[in-house]
């Protein structure tokens, strides 16, 4: 279910302002910082999960 | 836009001298080839180590869509386009749901095309047709795209000098050489030329950008003046259509044939993954700082329309060129556009030769050698360019919304990709049923005077729900009868 869980950054959404911080909305920083977290779970999953993930 | 040349005289040649090295390139994978076959000629032989594939993928998923369309796009959204970085990511989270499994079974049979694979899986000559028809239509879209953008480029820098025409003629030939001389070697090589270009060129400029107009924080008075409403929270319609593009982008662009061709062309496994972990970090290199530099010129150049957004970085480029060396930076945004583009168009071009040859040709002359197939693919790739050539010069712009809905059409191919390798009850009429249903909604709602987002979600996106839908429930009662 990881691989779909760029959805989960959706939620972030409504529940930020758009007060601006060093130029950038606050809503922004959260799916900017989903989004790496997001990034960084793939890239565990494909270097120390591939082969769980060939047996699937 | 005013008629002079955009690029120096020195800033032409560079070009030249760049156009020039793709067919030594060309000349290179055609004295590397080991043998003539499809598997050498499409694949590059036994694979590709991590540096030339995952440039090739890079470069190949970052079209000249990314680099000039993107930034229109954030122009015009603001904030609201940062969906662009999750969604480049998805799609390599999309290439993960069939990838690891798919690899080793393709190695261990030869695959060389997406319809070797549905062939292989669904032993279903129909469903194998009816896939290969949908990448082909998809691919040639893809195609026709990239190739009239790079008319418009070539007219663009050259101050009109070489005419749109001209330019899509001279692009291709030069593309056509080289992909028909060493075929994947060539096109993988060219490509991770072209990768690098792109990736110096987004950092070079992005670099200048901040320099020269000032960071976000620096420019948050004159967003609040001129585009207060580029900083504004996604409405509920706005989170709808974002959810729908993720989706869309999640299961079609991954599925994209050219894509899966370099899944097979791994060296090995390693390779792969290191490769797909690189493609991870892409997005946050060049997705991101395209979108901050295009909300940056947003706040400078405040009443673009549509056109005029698509060459925001240019003309934020073209601004500055009372400074030295500025004319650098503008030849190589120039080469790197130009590279974007048509790693995408020779990576598409091969992939619709390999169809044709080896699931059309092929199932058709099954006794042809691998040297005449060999042969019937590259005159394939000459009849293909010079076709989408008059068709990218001539296609009247009335009809031209008829290709933008490729993804929405090719997204249907994914649930026989993905749901295939993790089934093994899934029959080919479960797939065919599922497929039929999505296509006929998809293109009932598209083709017709129905919205073509009904509520707020892309058709393609609702047609593949059906899709999945009525094959789980036909595969359901189908297993249950047995």
């Amino acid at each position: 279910m990881f691989k779909f869980s760029f959805l989960l950054l959706l939620l972030t959404i409504p529940f930020l302002s758009s007060d601006i911080y060093f130029g950038v909305p606050l809503w922004v920083y959260a799916s900017l910082g989903a989004t790496t977290l997001y990034a960084l779970v793939l890239i565990f999953v494909i270097e120390k999960k591939w082969n769980k993930l060939k047996e699937k | 836009m005013e008629n002079s040349a955009l690029l120096s005289q020195g800033g032409i040649w560079f070009l030249v001298i760049y156009l020039a090295s793709l067919i030594l390139i060309g000349f290179a994978g055609k004295f590397a080839s080991k043998e003539e076959t499809l598997k050498d000629f499409y694949l590059g032989g036994n694979g590709f180590g991590v540096g030339v594939l995952f440039l090739t993928m890079y470069a190949t998923q970052y079209s000249g869509n990314s680099l000039i369309g993107f930034a229109g796009s954030a122009y015009r959204n603001g904030w609201f386009f940062l969906v662009g970085v999750t969604f480049m990511i998805a799609i390599v989270a999309g290439y993960l749901l069939y990838a690891p499994k798919l690899y080793p079974i393709s190695k261990k049979h030869g695959f060389i095309t997406i319809g070797d694979y549905i062939n292989f899986r669904y032993n279903s000559k129909l469903l194998t047709y009816i896939v290969v028809g949908i990448s082909i239509f998809a691919l040639s879209n893809y195609m026709l795209t990239n190739l009239k953008a790079i008319g418009y480029i070539m007219e663009y820098v050259t101050g009109g000098g070489i005419g749109f025409t001209e330019g899509i003629i001279f692009m291709a030939i030069i593309m056509v050489i080289y992909e028909t001389l060493g075929g994947m070697r060539s096109v993988a090589w060219t490509d991770a030329i072209q990768g690098v270009l792109l990736l110096v060129g987004v950092i070079i400029i992005f670099s200048v950008v901040m320099i020269n107009y000032g960071s976000l924080n620096e420019n948050t008075a004159l967003f609040l003046q001129n585009k207060p409403e580029l900083f504004h929270m996604p409405t509920l319609a706005n989170q709808i259509t974002w959810l729908s593009v993720l989706i869309l982008i999640f299961f079609g662009i991954s599925v994209y044939p050219q894509a899966i061709q370099r899944i097979y062309s791994a060296k090995n496994e390693t390779t792969l993954r290191r490769s797909l972990s690189l493609m991870v970090i892409m997005p946050l290199l060049t997705t991101l700082p395209l979108i901050i530099i295009a909300i940056i010129g947003s706040a400078h150049f405040p009443d673009l329309d549509k056109a005029g957004s698509e060459q925001i970085i240019l003309l934020m480029l073209n601004k500055l060129i009372h400074i030295e060396g500025m004319s650098i930076v503008i030849t190589i945004f120039v080469a790197a556009a130009i590279a974007a583009i048509m790693s995408t168009v020779d990576s598409a071009m091969l992939a619709i030769a390999s169809l044709f040859t080896q699931d059309i040709y092929h199932k058709q002359n099954p006794h042809a050698t691998q040297k005449k197939l060999t042969y019937i693919g590259k005159i394939f790739s000459w009849f293909i360019m010079a076709f989408m050539v008059v068709l990218a010069i001539n296609l009247p712009s009335t009809i031209w919304w008829l290709i933008q809905i490729k993804l929405e059409i090719l997204v249907q191919v994914a649930p026989a990709i993905m749901l295939g390798l993790h089934y093994k009850n899934l029959s080919h009429k479960s797939i065919l049923y599922g497929l039929f249903a999505g296509l006929t909604f998809t293109l009932v709602f598209l083709l017709s005077s129905l919205p073509s987002k009904p509520f707020g979600f892309h058709a393609g996106v609702i047609g593949l729900v059906i899709n999945f839908l009525v094959l789980y429930f036909h595969n359901k009662v189908a297993v249950n009868k047995e």
